[in-house]
């Protein structure tokens, strides 16, 4: 994969060179400015849905490997 | 009576249920005798929910009896993109990691589905998690191509469009990041639409690039993707990039059939070199029947459109990577253990998404991180956004001399299994005519443009619109269909070979 990666991202160099230090940036297509909705409990997943694709569960949790290394 | 079933448009099917000439239980039954008799060969689908529709079809047939006023695609039947949620069935994305995953909520678009009574018929194949243009990346083996069953449908929406394009439904939902739902159409003899950036709710469609994906509607007549399009879109509180405006007057925009006077706009920069002669033609062709009918076709240039691939090349990759996060091995989906050594959630999250992710998944990750990096990430991710500036201007340029846009949607038609699937640059390049689109949020439609003269497969022809003009595309894009059913003597995909042994 090491080989086509490199095609990959020297054929995306072009892009760096093209706009000068004038032009914005655009990250979102169509601009929006951010609303706020009144504060109220909306459609939730109950524990039993949102664990119910978990490989592991535990008491209405998530059960997850050990987060440190012993060493 | 089954083969006249399921050659109808959707638009005639809802109009034989409501004249009760139907029921919604035969077009039903009729659309997935249809799936059991092609799609062996096909594989359009990755799922087939046969209880579910056909409980869906006898309600609508109840309620119709019992005089209930339902909507006008009642009883109608869909097939949905294996990367758009849905309760009751399982969803892939066409993944190894989400093998056998059944979502705990339904997607905005198949709530509205499921409102509108139209009976789901199952869930289409893809490219993994949407990256690709030939439907090859799926973890599940690829569709063929309904035209040539040796040759690719498009990607990612192949699933979608070989669904429609061989009769085993008559429309579909497909999602668009670069061309996903516009490519494969214009490679399958069908048409599909890519809406307005944020027309159409994303709630529930998984992310591969957030500021680019759309969902949108796969068809094979302009006028069953418009009243689809009035279906599926509007404002949706649970997707923050969802626009306040209500989509109506498509339908009534695609049986118009009127271009007198409108202004389109040929992109200089997306035909000619690198298109395939029988596409240019077929271009070209339409272009004439549209001037004969009164439009006024005037050329057009968008110079950074020569940048748009590249720079989606490292906005897609970035945002994908940042998407993909989400699979950890953890939440949902597949949990794979390391061989030996420490169980730590690192090294299970390492070999989750080693197991779990295709190539091509991994190909994008792997870009994408490194182009979001400490060091690289004004020279790509920030560059490449400042490109997606220099796409807009050149929309906005072209759209003050021109209502809409034309180009071929790809610049080949459909190529071999197998063909491009080691050359990742080239497969690509397919999506060269669509990605401007997503670049800057704007509508864009594919509806078959003929066969090309030196392989006799279909040829797309694009639409664009200028951003909430999506009643544009509808506009035009049925005028073409008309002009070019009348010189054919009947839709295009008549000519498609005959699957399946049905006489």
């Amino acid at each position: 994969m090491a080989g086509e990666l490199a095609v990959i991202v020297d054929s995306v160099k072009s892009v760096s060179e093209v706009a000068g230090a004038d032009v914005p940036a655009t990250s979102h297509p169509i601009p929006l400015s951010n609303v706020f909705r009144e504060d109220v409990v909306g459609h939730v997943l109950t524990a039993e849905q949102a664990l119910s694709g978990a490989p592991d569960a535990d008491e209405n949790r998530f059960k997850v490997p050990a987060i440190l290394d012993e060493e | 009576m089954t083969q006249e079933i399921i050659r109808s448009t959707a638009a005639q099917l809802a109009e034989k249920l409501a004249a009760k000439e139907l029921s919604a239980v035969e077009v039903t039954q009729a659309h997935l005798d249809r799936i059991a008799e092609v799609d062996g060969e096909v594989n359009a689908f990755l799922h087939v929910n046969t209880q579910e529709a056909l409980a869906v079809a006898a309600e609508v047939d109840a309620a119709r009896a019992q005089g209930e006023e339902l909507h006008a695609l009642a009883g109608v039947p869909i097939a949905v993109k294996d990367l758009i949620v849905t309760v009751g069935q399982p969803t892939t994305a066409a993944s190894k990691i989400l093998e056998g995953w059944h979502s705990p909520y339904d997607a905005t678009v198949v709530k509205k589905l499921r409102a509108a009574k139209m009976p789901i018929l199952g869930k289409t194949n893809l490219d993994e998690f949407a990256m690709g243009s030939s439907t090859e990346h799926s973890a599940y083996g690829p569709t063929r191509n309904p035209w040539d069953l040796d040759r690719i449908p498009g990607g990612s929406g192949g699933g979608s469009a070989a669904a429609v394009a061989a009769f085993e439904a008559p429309l579909a939902l497909g999602t668009d990041t670069g061309g996903s739902i516009r490519q494969p159409a214009s490679v399958t003899g069908s048409v599909g639409v890519k809406p307005t950036y944020g027309g159409v709710s994303r709630y529930g469609a998984i992310a591969m690039a957030s500021s680019l994906d759309q969902i949108g509607p796969v068809s094979r007549t302009v006028l069953d993707s418009a009243l689809l399009h009035e279906v599926i879109g509007g404002h949706d509180p649970y997707d923050s990039t969802s626009l306040q405006e209500s989509w109506t007057g498509l339908a009534a925009a695609a049986a118009s059939g009127d271009v007198k006077g409108l202004r389109i706009g040929i992109i200089k920069e997306l035909h000619g070199e690198g298109y395939q002669t029988g596409v240019e033609n077929r271009f070209n062709e339409s272009l004439e029947l549209l001037k004969a009918a009164g439009a006024e076709v005037v050329e057009v240039s968008c110079p950074n459109f020569q940048y748009a691939l590249g720079a989606y090349y490292l906005i897609m990759p970035s945002e994908a990577s940042s998407n993909l996060a989400k699979f950890d091995g953890v939440r949902f989906g597949l949990r794979a253990l390391p061989e030996d050594g420490p169980m730590t959630i690192e090294r299970v999250m390492g070999a989750t998404r080693a197991a779990g992710f295709g190539d091509e998944v991994k190909r994008r990750i792997i870009l994408g991180t490194y182009a979001l990096s400490a060091g690289y990430y004004d020279a790509y991710y920030g560059s490449a956004q400042k490109v997606r500036t220099l796409i807009q201007r050149d929309f906005d340029a072209a759209f003050a001399q021109a209502d809409v846009l034309i180009s071929p949607t790809a610049p080949t038609t459909a190529f071999k299994l197998g063909e491009k699937l080691n050359d990742p640059l080239a497969m690509y390049l397919n999506d060269v005519a669509t990605i401007p689109a997503n670049m800057a949020g704007v509508p864009g439609i594919s509806i078959p443009g003929g066969l090309a003269d030196e392989d006799g497969l279909p040829v797309g022809i694009q639409f664009l619109a200028p951003a909430r003009q999506d009643v544009r595309l509808y506009r035009a894009a049925g005028a073409l269909e008309k002009l070019l059913e009348e010189k054919w003597g009947g839709p295009l995909l008549a000519q498609a070979p005959v699957l399946g042994g049905a006489k």
